[in-house]
């Protein structure tokens, strides 16, 4: 005890204690950020150039003149007080991903929101904000959309294209196994998404994996997840860096080599493997050294000929070569025999998805979504309201009290009334819906008819009762204790059909996720 | 700073205000009053503040949308678990967790602990001097706080210098239990990204089974050799590259000492490095005090068999003097942790309101 009683003493302090500790603040460009006063990010890239990210969007600086500025280059204008939240859809290693309605837009998106203080996450968003700005609109690729930081939560949010089914990995959890025919055609589309990376925008995915291969309602498989992709152009096609998941890394990688596109083309094999036989072919629960070891010392998984067909098998031969020069490109997998043997058989991909995830449930999210969305505009400011405009188009009829409106103005100018009837004379105390029940069924091929009733109180923003999709910002309608019959000043119920948005002469692909009522009825007892 | 703010949507729940802290709203017990903002990380932000009511400095740390990742979910409850029941002055203490608002919706948490200056990754790699004096003290701090944990039956499984708190007098806390198990429950494979790598044990590397504390200690080495050399010891990449470069430093392995791996894969591959006699610590860290270097080898032993326990450490002649048994209880009883991977949020959340009943036992009479 006296031995700890000497040592203390000859302690010096390690700092003085009444200014506290200060560490260095020094700027390591490579992977580095710094915040500005009105809480713009500025990621700093000593290869990408400076990305300042803030509230009101993601715009890209480059080192030219005003004068030399490219007019071309696309803009991501996505504003976080232009979003409406909802819940988690799932989580990753580094991120959790939302689904989200952008309001100006209508658009569904799938938010994918990363906490931007941990060293390996930075980076990652980095790469992936470049990966996604330059990759945009193509074939077998997840659309961007744009992103934001909120300052509130610390965290930045990309908006992707929300694949309302899921992904392989979901499917795998669900069936097992994919059939060949249907795995043939995914794979033709994502090859093509591949193939572009690859050839066209000179990256290296490097997280191809069955959860990051994904696919909506249509049946249209995509790649996502570009989080750790890393630009080529400059160089010979190397990349000298690791990071990334143990499962499907290539054995070049995991020896810390050089690699490139074929790394890429060994976990495309791996994850066909997996989706093929529904077994991932390497012993994965004796941790990560062990599964490494197996994949640089066991010669390579091949499928049982006896069970799955001869393309099949020599589909996955080729890409698990492991001399990864030996492995065909995408473009070249595009013309081999698996790929092409289903080629003119009309696969219905849009039916098999809808066999494996519940289109009912997906539906009923969709309409919840909505409902929440518009009632939030209705019962919401006055300058969200004016973005209800352009959910209708030119031939959407709105009815109530025994007329019938047509046409955006018309229906604006029409609900807008009613609003204003609604808001009365003291705002902050107004008649606000308060919707009991919703069902919903489906209309047409794409589209959902909504049946809503609920009732009027006074209040100040929009509730919604059942345990639906939750949206951020709405307190959950239990925690409230409202009485509903004691405050009730009148009741409604309002029918919606709502479609996706489809506008002849516009760039169809500028509208993928938005949503158009193209009917609405409205009767309100007071 | 700190600034007191309306509440959201403008209702004003009873016993709590708001303050904004760094662009992120603190929604705080009214006898917690916010000084300034002083960390920043992986969970979220934490802020010093005053207890009103004890007039003591605390540190309030949010969680927020701690739900939205179950894995982050999972760290918090085992950390308000198992911080419950230690008392040890060099474990930091978790003095309370603020009860919601709402019991099945709510989203953040608040918790408050006792106010440390900064931790010992801040003091490494600044330029502050670091005497044989400062490194025995911390080093012997450390091992008495490892000692009452591996008492209680509680591994760390994630010390690293970020998870040493230190204050100004040079007192150390060990902080961050959210990898924590108790000894003999069945190890789970975690994701790499979240244990931190380059202070990982190579049978935890190897994924042998039957790992005990012994991993704690090549961890402590670790600490240790950092705070020598004031840079980190082992700065693996990745898995293979991390072995790699410990069979660099220690030498290759006798095959008596390669006997605790299971797996005959991992243990062909050790063998298959380049031969090498590696370097001694006394050449690595010339300066240190010769003892130090002693201990240091000993701590950083390939085999776990053969590594010195906790307690052989504090008995080392590089601690003569500082550890007397009278003074360093065990902890009461061994804690058991019955936590389940697998459980979902409703499970999650309603485990972490029971703990919070334990700070708060006037709140399980209401029904909130």
């Amino acid at each position: 005890m006296s031995g700890l009683e000497e040592l203390r003493k000859k302690l010096a302090p390690l700092f003085d204690a009444e200014k506290g500790f200060s560490s260095s603040s020094t700027l390591d460009p490579c992977d580095s950020y710094t915040f500005s006063d009105g809480g713009t990010v500025n990621l700093l890239s000593r290869s990408y150039g400076v990305y300042n990210i803030n509230e009101l969007g993601l715009q890209k600086c480059t080192s030219r003149s005003v004068d030399e500025t490219d007019h071309s280059e696309k803009t991501y204008k996505c504003c976080s007080h232009e979003m409406r939240i909802f819940g988690a859809i799932g989580s990753g290693a580094s991120s959790v991903v939302q689904r989200a309605i952008h309001i100006p837009t209508h658009r569904i998106l799938a938010l994918k929101k990363i906490n931007i203080f941990e060293k390996e996450k930075r980076q990652q968003l980095l790469t992936e904000i470049r990966t996604l700005c330059e990759a945009p609109c193509y074939e077998g690729l997840v659309e961007f959309h744009g992103a934001f930081y909120t300052p509130d939560s610390g965290q930045i949010s990309i908006a992707l294209e929300y694949m309302d089914g899921g992904s392989l990995a979901d499917i795998l959890r669900m069936h097992r196994r994919i059939p060949e025919p249907i795995l043939s055609s995914m794979f033709q589309k994502l090859l093509h998404g591949l193939s572009y990376l690859h050839g066209v925008r000179h990256l290296v995915h490097r997280d191809i994996k069955p959860a990051n291969l994904l696919v909506n309602l249509k049946g249209e498989p995509k790649i996502t997840d570009f989080g750790i992709s890393a630009g080529l152009e400059n160089s010979v096609a190397m990349c000298a860096t690791f990071v990334g998941t143990v499962t499907y890394m290539s054995p070049e990688r995991i020896r810390n080599e050089n690699y490139s596109y074929p790394a890429d083309i060994w976990s495309l094999g791996l994850a066909l493997f997996e989706c093929g036989t529904g077994e991932f072919p390497y012993t994965a629960n004796e941790g990560p050294v062990n599964l490494m070891l197996q994949i640089l010392d066991d010669p390579s998984p091949s499928p049982l000929k006896n069970k799955f067909s001869p393309e099949f098998c020599s589909f996955v031969d080729a890409c698990l070569q492991k001399d990864p020069d030996t492995r065909p490109t995408a473009e070249q997998l595009l013309s081999h025999p698996f790929i092409t043997k289903y080629e003119d058989a009309k696969v219905d991909l849009a039916g098999f998805v809808r066999s494996v995830f519940d289109p009912t449930q997906r539906m009923k999210d969709l309409a919840d979504m909505l409902t929440i969305h518009y009632y939030l505009l209705f019962d919401g400011p006055d300058d969200l309201w004016q973005h209800t405009r352009n959910l209708y188009s030119e031939s959407s009829i709105f009815s109530f009290s025994g007329k019938q409106h047509r046409g955006p103005s018309n229906i604006f100018t029409s609900l807008s009334s009613i609003r204003t009837t609604l808001v009365g004379d003291w705002p902050p105390e107004k008649l606000v819906h308060v919707v009991e029940r919703l069902q919903c069924r489906t209309h047409g091929e794409d589209g959902v008819a909504i049946r809503v009733s609920g009732s009027f109180i006074i209040g100040n923003q929009f509730l919604i009762c059942g345990d639906g999709i939750q949206v951020e910002g709405l307190p959950n309608f239990k925690d409230l204790g409202i009485d509903i019959p004691s405050k009730r000043m009148g009741t409604f119920h309002e029918q919606f059909i709502v479609e996706p948005t489809s506008l002849i002469g516009c760039e169809p692909t500028s509208l993928i996720g938005c949503y158009t009522i193209v009917k609405q009825e409205l009767y309100i007892n007071q | 700073m700190a600034t007191l703010v309306e509440p959201p949507n403008r209702i004003k729940p009873k016993g709590k205000h708001y303050y904004t802290i760094w662009q992120t709203l603190f929604e705080i017990d009214t006898k917690y009053v916010p000084i300034k903002p002083i960390g920043r990380g992986a969970y979220g932000v934490v802020c010093s503040s005053i207890n009103r009511e004890t007039n003591e400095k605390v540190a309030i740390k949010k969680i927020g949308n701690i739900f939205e990742n179950s894995i982050d979910a999972l760290r918090t409850l085992r950390e308000l678990k198992l911080l419950r029941h230690i008392r040890h002055e060099n474990v930091i203490a978790l003095k309370d967790v603020m009860m919601p608002i709402h019991r099945t919706s709510f989203k953040d948490v608040y918790l408050v602990y006792e106010l440390m200056d900064t931790d010992l990754h801040q003091i490494i790699k600044s330029s502050q001097p670091l005497s044989n004096d400062h490194c025995k003290y911390f080093l012997f701090q450390l091992l008495r706080g490892l000692k009452y944990l591996h008492s209680a039956n509680i591994l760390h499984r994630d010390l690293k210098p970020g998870n040493l708190l230190v204050n100004a007098n040079c007192d150390l806390k060990i902080c961050d239990f959210g990898l924590a198990r108790t000894n003999g429950v069945d190890g789970q494979f975690m994701t790499e990204y979240v244990v931190t790598r380059w202070y990982r044990a190579p049978e935890l590397l190897l994924c042998c089974d039957n790992y005990g504390t012994s991993i704690d200690v090549w961890s402590v080495g670790c600490i240790f050799a950092e705070i020598l050399g004031r840079k980190p010891i082992f700065p693996g990449t990745e898995c293979l590259n991390q072995l790699k470069l410990i069979i660099s430093v220690l030498g290759s392995q006798h095959e008596s000492h390669l006997e605790f791996i299971d797996n005959a894969k991992a243990r062909r591959f050790i063998k298959s490095l380049p031969c090498t006699r590696g370097r001694h610590f006394s050449q690595l860290y010339p300066q240190a005090d010769p003892l130090a270097i002693d201990l240091l080898q000993k701590m950083l032993l390939f085999d776990p068999t053969k590594r010195i326990t906790v307690l052989e450490a504090l008995q080392h002649p590089y601690m003569a003097g500082l550890y007397d048994p009278r003074c360093n209880p065990p902890a009461q009883v061994p804690i058991s942790l019955d936590i389940d991977e697998h459980w979902g949020e409703p499970m999650i959340r309603e485990m972490m309101w029971n703990e919070m009943l334990h700070y708060h036992p006037e709140a399980a009479s209401t029904n909130a």
